[in-house]
């Protein structure tokens, strides 16, 4: 299961930003606050996560 | 992969004096006949030239490939600029600029591999010429993006070549100085990245091709996140998710 504890936040960012990805923290962090609380699986958090990631990276 | 002073000053030539042979060349830029010979060798192998024989001789030529046609356009469009800056570490220090986001001289040594006396003396010359600007982060001028256009351009060509040694259909997806992306729809015994290293924490996604990072660096699932963003296409459908 993906928890938002399984990211390491603060890593995550400094990297994104250092590589010019940050549009990737607003993605895992929208994805955090929404994730899975109707949808608890797994599988269902991950699909949730990577839709966020791709209408996050269309920017 | 840098380009050598010498390089330049041939590449130069060839781009505004467009010689019919080789020897022509040697005499225009007072270079002796071999050691033409052997840096346009290396300018083709850096995908700069190619060389067409033509009777006995043979006539250099400006490569069809996008990071010799930019570099043309440059030299073109800006006679007057210093174009020895995009070469040897200075090829090097562009690049670091242009693929991260940079925002102390500390950061930029660190990241650039350059010497502090190197660095020092590169970034006080390109700071002078007006090439280099500093807000939040050290950024190429937006007026020279030429410049910036053929180092992108420059450093996709390296890493498409390398990539390419490690499968013929290898398609980068990205990359940054010594570390690149790519896709590739044979299974190598590289690092798989991106969506194709989910399935490691628990989501197999169904994708025609894998994607893979040279680095030996054993990456982290927030590394994998970050690669599959840097990865992403703008037509990109969502990959299908076996459950």
């Amino acid at each position: 299961m993906l928890n938002e504890d399984d990211i390491d936040t603060e890593y995550l960012n400094k990297k994104a930003y250092r590589l010019k990805a940050s549009t990737v923290t607003d993605a895992v962090q929208t994805y955090i606050k929404t994730r899975g609380k109707e949808k608890p699986e797994y599988l269902l958090n991950w699909m949730e996560l990577t839709e966020k990631l791709g209408e996050y990276g269309d920017e | 992969m840098e380009i050598t002073k010498k390089e330049l000053q041939l590449f130069r030539a060839i781009t505004l004096t467009n010689p019919e042979t080789v020897s022509e060349l040697a005499q225009t830029t007072s270079t002796s006949l071999s050691y033409t010979s052997t840096t346009l060798k290396k300018l083709e192998k850096k995908g700069f030239i190619t060389q067409q024989r033509k009777n006995r001789e043979k006539k250099p030529r400006i490569a069809d490939t996008l990071h010799a046609s930019t570099l043309r356009t440059l030299i073109l469009d800006t006679p007057h600029l210093n174009h020895d800056i995009l070469t040897n570490k200075g090829t090097t220090i562009l690049t670091t600029i242009t693929c991260q986001n940079i925002r102390t001289t500390e950061e930029l040594l660190e990241a650039s591999g350059a010497s502090y006396r190197t660095l020092w003396s590169y970034m006080d010359k390109v700071r002078g010429m007006g090439i280099i600007q500093r807000n939040e982060t050290i950024t190429i001028a937006p007026r020279h993006e030429k410049i910036t256009k053929f180092i992108e351009a420059n450093q996709r060509y390296i890493h498409q070549v390398e990539a390419t040694k490690k499968a013929d259909d290898a398609l980068v997806k990205w990359g940054c100085l010594d570390t690149y992306i790519f896709e590739t729809a044979k299974t190598l015994s590289l690092q798989p990245t991106g969506i194709s290293a989910f399935k490691d924490y628990g989501a197999l996604f169904l994708t025609p091709r894998n994607l893979y990072t040279n680095t030996q660096e054993k990456l982290r699932l927030e590394d994998h996140i970050i690669n599959h963003v840097l990865s992403e296409d703008k037509q990109n459908t969502l990959p299908l998710l076996i459950t």
